[in-house]
């Protein structure tokens, strides 16, 4: 197939394939490592879902002309195979191995138009040299080469990979190559096709088939008189009971036998295999005539991959004499780089939806038509008893869409957290330290744009714990603790927010030391120092600078520091505790919102204009009424504090921040006026439009969503805000004259922003 | 009863089928093909969400028509396939060819 002719960008099809590559790539690096981690009590149904996803990546790269993907899915798909067939024992060197090809596949996969450029050959050779040197010696050819085979009686001959011939006589089946018309042969005998290749799928494998598609023609030919194809079938059935399967034409079917010579091998870069083959040049040199010339000057280039060792290597000398090779495979080292590549986040522009969450949306979109048109009726016939109906119903429905449309958005966590085993594995073994993790809450859903955000500061957070937390194996013995460190990584939904937890069982974290730092920097004051209790010392983690002072290694030393992980955290509205005991482990908890589309927020109305305060930052609201305002409110330095038990928070007026006059109503109606007056008992005065109080609920629509509404000016009451419409006077005149404040935390400050109230307090 | 509906966006045809994709149908759905290709279609699209059957013929006219559009460089696509036929397609290896992709779970 021509390999540039089916790659368009553009193309949907290609899109569609990217997108379940991608799929089938997220989840491959977690099988992978349960794989490993069951060593020889191989879980079939695991590595047949990786061998799947292999397979079907080749498959369909294929069509795409991706010929250097479908060259390393296939690579990696021989050696799944052999895990499959429990010809080799998965181990670390296997698993790094795969994991690095498919971080290869997934980084070619992102940018297909730029696979046909990328480099291959290590990993190729390598993953041809694995599966070589788990076959006994006198097949490790069988995976470069192929196979002529005749078929008995005549007829043209059939190139095979010999890998398969093997792999087909082995497990004692005979190859039959059968060569029919499906419309002479199958149709017009009254046969259904369907049939016929279900039949052969239970009875065998359809190891290849040929369809002459020259022969069908074009639709100006005479379509559905000829359907000639050729198939290679493997099967236990033997020659003389094929007839069986095939009892309208047994004559169309023949045993493929071994011509006797290898014909060829396929395009494999050249480079000698590891070292525990040793060289031999007793086989014929395979093809390479469409393979690129090897990248490394590799003087030994002659050396045949078809080396025979003296004895069958297994699963854990191999394992061993690999790492101990001296140009050792790249892909057999801790794969820190890949994880590291494997991380870099490409932004999915679709994602799955539940069918479930789809057909509720559908109705729910019906039964919105249905309101609309209840609403119109009544507006039509002027009925305010089925406006009100319409009206309500319209709500509802709102409310169900407005959930169903999150519910889309909602992702599992386990998306982010899939990549941490991996992580958590590669560190620990760079750092030699023997870290077991354990991860719950795969399932808890989160929206998706946080869980695109979370990715960075999770992954600096649990590299800080492999780096910093877990002590060495020898160090734990000496504290009296298990070789083995523990991280469990625990998301779950508490009080409407999102919790995550990253855990360890290491050295725990100092406040005293961190003070120290602290001071030592320059960030705290040995002032501000002494009023901090053990808990803010440890925030001070979070300082800016004070990342850089920790050890620097070249896991978690370098990049975004724990400061930068608090300010991603703020932007996302969710904040970061630490908890901490020196010596048994620290426990970072992070609480997040559960989504960024709706946030519900507190609005206050000031001039006429209304602004939302994320009811995140809201930390309380306070209303000083008049006959308090001497003892709440204080002048200290020249500036207005409010006295909030025992904390003094400073007080900023919203109208200052955002720059505008306050007015007010005047005498004559419909005109405003500067709001002068700056004494409390102004406020108090009878005004035939004073400002009403400023703490005012809205109405059931507002509400939704929202915390509470905050009016500061009454002129111009929301349409249908049955609080404004339903105020007692009476109610006017006890709130009169009260300060109205919101307690505001952004990141670490902390102040009161007086959203109604006098432009002064002065008393 | 099989029964088929074609339309055309200038380029782009699609091919709707109620019913199985047999030889019973095969004959007519030819001519409505070639007029479609011959008004200038490009890509077809064969929706096969309600059939549960194709035959050789059936096949045989996928193909062809895929060869058809071959040498326009246009191409063939076909939708919504059950998978006893994606399993079919799979085995003689035409999903590429054809770009077949399944019916949605």
């Amino acid at each position: 197939m021509d390999s540039d002719m089916n790659l368009n960008l553009d193309d949907e099809l290609l899109g569609e394939f990217i997108n379940e590559s991608r799929e089938h790539l997220t989840t491959i690096e977690v099988d992978l490592l349960a794989i490993e981690e069951g060593g020889e009590n191989i879980d079939l149904e695991l590595v047949n879902k990786v061998f799947r996803a292999a397979h079907s990546i080749k498959g369909a790269s294929g069509y795409f002309g991706l010929t250097k993907v479908k060259e390393l899915a296939h690579r990696a798909e021989t050696v799944l195979d052999m895990i499959r067939s429990k010809k080799m024992a998965p181990n670390a060197e296997i698993t790094n191995l795969l994991l690095a090809a498919f971080d290869r596949l997934r980084e070619m996969i992102n940018r297909p138009a730029a696979s046909a450029a990328a480099d291959i050959e290590e990993l190729v050779l390598d993953l041809t040299g694995l599966a070589s040197s788990f076959l006994p010696p006198e097949k490790k050819i069988t995976l470069t080469q192929t196979v002529s085979l005749a078929p008995e009686g005549g007829g043209s001959p059939v190139v095979l990979s010999r890998f398969d011939y093997e792999r087909s006589k082995e497990s004692g089946r005979s190859l039959y190559s059968v060569e029919y018309d499906l419309v002479h042969d199958i149709e017009r005998r009254g046969v259904n096709v369907l049939a016929v290749f279900h039949t052969l799928a239970t009875a065998g494998e359809i190891v290849d088939c040929e369809v002459n598609f020259e022969a069908v023609g074009t639709l100006d030919d005479a379509v559905g008189n000829q359907l000639p194809l050729r198939l290679i079938f493997a099967t236990p059935v033997q020659p003389a009971d094929i007839g069986f399967l095939f009892p309208h034409n047994r004559n169309k079917v023949h045993l493929l036998l071994e011509t006797g010579l290898p014909v060829g091998g396929m395009p494999v870069p050249e480079r000698p295999v590891e070292k525990p083959l040793p060289a031999a040049a007793s086989m014929p040199e395979p093809l390479v005539t469409e393979s690129p010339a090897p990248v490394s000057p590799v003087p030994a280039a002659s050396v045949p991959k078809s080396s025979v060792p003296e004895a069958t290597p297994t699963a854990a000398t191999v394992a061993a004499e690999r790492t101990s090779a001296a140009p050792a495979p790249s892909a057999a080292k801790p794969a820190t780089a890949p994880a590291a590549q494997g991380s870099a986040t490409v932004v999915e522009d679709s994602i799955r939806v539940n069918v479930g969450t789809l057909e509720m949306l559908m109705n729910l979109a019906g039964e919105l038509v249905l309101g609309r048109n209840q609403l119109r009726a009544a507006i039509a016939q002027g009925n305010p008893r089925a406006l009100k109906t319409a009206d309500q119903r319209i709500n509802q429905i709102t409310s169900e869409l407005q959930d169903a449309v999150m519910q889309t958005r909602l992702q599992p966590i386990g998306n982010v957290f899939g990549k941490f085993p991996r992580l958590v594995r590669d560190l620990s073994a760079s750092l030699d330290k023997e870290i077991q993790l354990e991860i719950r809450g795969r399932d808890v859903a989160l929206d998706r744009t946080l869980i695109e955000s979370l990715s960075d500061p999770l992954t600096h957070m649990v590299r800080n714990s492999v780096d910093h937390g877990i002590e060495s194996p020898e160090d734990r013995v000496r504290a009296g603790k298990p070789r083995q460190g523990n991280i469990g990584i625990d998301a779950r939904h508490e009080a409407g927010q999102v919790v995550v937890e990253i855990a360890d069982d290491g050295r725990g974290i100092d406040p005293e030391r961190i003070a120290r730092v602290a001071l030592d920097k320059g960030l705290v004051t040995p002032e501000k120092l002494q009023g901090l209790t053990a808990k803010d010392k440890m925030a001070l983690i979070f300082l800016p600078g004070l990342s850089t002072n920790h050890q620097v290694s070249d896991i978690s030393g370098r990049g975004v520091g724990m400061d930068v992980v608090k300010t991603n955290l703020d932007r996302l509205g969710g904040k970061v505790e630490i908890v901490s005991t020196v010596g048994r482990g620290t426990t970072f908890r992070i609480k997040l919102p559960l989504t960024l589309a709706i946030i519900p927020s507190l609005i206050v109305s000031l001039e006429g204009e209304r602004f939302a305060i994320p009811q995140i930052n809201v930390e309380e609201m306070r209303r000083v009424v008049p006959g308090q305002a001497r003892t709440r409110i204080e002048v200290v330095g020249g500036a207005e504090v409010l006295v909030l038990r025992d904390r003094l928070i400073p007080l900023v007026r919203f109208a200052d921040v955002l720059g505008v006059v306050p007015t007010c109503a005047a005498q004559e109606p419909g005109r405003r006026e500067i709001d002068r007056r700056t004494r409390l008992a102004d406020r108090r005065s009878p005004h035939t439009q004073s400002p009403g109080s400023p703490l005012e609920r809205g109405s059931p629509e507002e509400m939704e969503g929202s915390a509470a509404s905050l009016s500061a000016t009454p002129a111009s009451p929301v349409p249908g805000s049955r609080a404004l419409a339903e105020r007692k006077p009476g109610d006017r005149r006890r709130q009169g004259g009260a300060i109205e404040i919101v307690v505001v935390t952004t990141g670490s400050q902390t102040y009161g922003l007086v959203v109604g109230g006098f432009p002064s307090f002065s008393r | 009863m099989a029964a088929y509906v074609i339309e055309q966006n200038e380029q782009k045809g699609s091919v709707k089928l109620t019913g199985d994709l047999t030889a019973i149908l095969v004959p007519e759905l030819l001519a409505g093909l070639r007029e479609t290709l011959n008004r200038g279609a490009r890509e077809l699209e064969f929706d096969l969400a309600g059939t549960t059957m194709l035959d050789s013929s059936g096949i045989g006219l996928l193909i062809a028509t895929a060869n058809s559009l071959a040498r326009s460089g246009g191409r063939v696509r076909v939708t919504n396939v059950c998978p006893d036929i994606f399993r079919l397609l799979q085995s003689m290896r035409l999903t590429g060819r054809l770009n077949v992709t399944q019916k949605a779970a």
